[in-house]
């Protein structure tokens, strides 16, 4: 599958890389591959650093897309902890910060995304951003003290982060601007269920609170408000995520707010490929580009640029899936996130589950759902399929989903 | 190695996944027709339970992360996991499905 000369390189070391490098082995490419990656450990999952990682439940092993061994075997050179400094396209090479050049036949782009950050709050002692195991150490490391800690951003890792620290005893406070929780991502009923679950849970919830400054001291750290101001020990903050198309911007690929690729990963450079959390993907299900953020598209969006890399072109355009695990709720979302069509509701099995159905033109395109795992493989082979579905029986729990999407 | 009674075989229909205990071993009991099969309860990948998971013919899916395993042979068919399900043979005799564990 691989002629001589041929060096496939992927720049970055993320669970997209991991994944890639694995499709590439698992897809019988035997020639040379290097993953270069800024942070020292070997590619993870990052979905457990605001939950079991974070609060001690779970070890940095477990995270691992693959353990050291494997990437011996399989003969993969890791030039992890080296940050590249450019990628030089003419010449077809990167070339690393301490100056080593990584020649490549074909570059695949997984460089991910890093924290949105406050100008006036960088990282420090008592300023926390969570996007690696080194950030979720310190940050486990306030939590344990149970800590007073304030979160700025009711976004998921602000959400998920509180549930996980009032389990560990500590108090919290969540500051955010928008007047409900997590609205770019959800249903007004999603975001209203999760006010009353973290207030049932004791975390105090402030919504259109603009942060003016923070203030760190050797003891505590000053937040100033509109409204006044709040004393914490620790803040996190949790306000979205950039992509790292920085490198890729300078050698002069296309990038508008992450590096922009068809339905088969490829840049305007038909040796360079782009996947994962810093691509922002062809979808002809939605006749955009849109850039996806999550542990499913870093997975399959990699292993379908993999792919690409090898043979011929193979589109990916699957649907949109993610979830948030918080305290002893499980919440999914597959599809699109709005609609002008009818939003159609399910009781589940329990008071404590319940399904939106975002449904147009009599087809299921979207669905939110809390405590409903079960059935939620159903309602995405229901969007996916894009079958006939009649909106009364999506709400009637007495008809399975299972049925429905048989067709 | 020992042959250890877990389920009456009525107990599982077709397409069916069931757990049980096996001298300290947590199974998952599948019937495909009128096969069982036995494997490892818990997925490789993050250690969720596949007895919720979803059976298609032979092969298991994960409920959380959509991993998928050959329930046969315990093979990896699909990421995320990578690591390979321990399987055990199964016999039913009088009604009654055993595993044999070591």
């Amino acid at each position: 599958m691989s002629a001589a000369g041929d060096a496939l390189v992927i720049l970055g070391g993320g669970q997209a890389g991991g994944r890639a490098a694995e499709a590439l082995r698992g897809a019988g490419y035997k020639g040379r591959l290097a993953i270069i990656g800024e942070e020292t450990m070997l590619p993870y999952e990052r979905p457990p650093l605001s939950k079991d990682l974070l609060a001690g439940r779970s070890s940095c092993d477990a995270l691992l897309v693959r353990g050291t061994d494997w990437y011996d075997h399989e003969k993969i050179a890791l030039h992890l902890g080296q940050p590249a400094s450019e990628i030089d396209r003419q010449a077809a090479r990167i070339i690393l910060a301490d100056g080593t050049r990584i020649p490549y036949s074909a570059l695949l782009m997984a460089t991910g995304a890093r924290p949105r950050q406050l100008p006036f709050a960088p990282p420090g002692d008592r300023i926390h951003y969570l996007r690696t195991t080194d950030d979720c150490f310190r940050l486990r490391e306030a939590l344990q003290a149970r800590c007073h800690l304030a979160i700025i951003g009711a976004g998921f890792i602000g959400l998920e982060v509180a549930a996980t620290a009032r389990k560990l005893g500590c108090t919290v406070t969540v500051l955010e601007v928008a007047p409900a929780p997590l609205m770019r991502a959800v249903m007004p009923e999603i975001g209203g269920f999760f006010t009353g679950l973290h207030r049932g849970h004791g975390v105090e919830l402030r919504y259109g609170v603009r942060v003016h400054d923070i203030d760190a001291g050797d003891e505590t750290v000053h937040i100033q408000t509109a409204e006044g101001s709040l004393t914490a020990h620790h803040v996190l903050v949790g306000i979205g995520i950039l992509p790292n198309d920085e490198l890729a911007a300078a050698s002069g690929l296309a990038v508008e707010d992450g590096i922009l690729v068809d339905d088969c990963a490829r840049t305007n450079d038909g040796a360079v490929f782009a996947a994962g959390d810093v691509a922002r993907r062809e979808s002809p299900r939605y006749g955009r580009h849109i850039r996806f953020e999550s542990w499913h598209n870093a997975q399959n969006h990699a292993i379908a640029a993999a792919r690409n890399m090898l043979g011929p072109p193979t589109p990916y355009d699957e649907v949109p899936w993610f979830w948030s695990d918080q305290y002893d709720v499980n919440f999914q979302s597959a599809g699109a996130t709005q609609s002008d069509g009818e939003t159609v509701r399910r009781p589940g099995a329990s008071d404590n589950s319940f399904a939106l159905f975002l449904v147009e033109e009599q087809r299921l395109i979207g669905v939110q759902a809390i405590n409903f795992q079960r059935d939620m493989r159903w309602a995405r082979r229901l969007i996916e399929t894009g079958v006939e579905v009649a909106p009364e029986r999506l709400a009637d729990p007495a008809v399975k989903l299972q049925e429905l999407a048989k067709g | 190695m020992s042959w250890h009674p877990v389920l009456e075989a009525a107990k599982l229909g077709d397409g069916e996944i069931a757990q049980a205990e096996a001298a300290g071993e947590s199974v998952a009991l599948y019937r495909v027709g009128d096969t069982v099969y036995a494997t490892q309860e818990l997925c490789t990948h993050a250690y969720v339970s596949l007895v919720d998971g979803y059976l298609e013919g032979t092969s298991v899916e994960c409920p959380v992360h959509q991993a998928r395993f050959d329930i046969t042979t315990g093979k990896v068919l699909d990421p995320p996991a990578n690591c390979d399900l321990k399987t055990y043979p199964v016999k039913i005799e009088n009604g009654t499905i055993y595993v044999e564990v070591p």
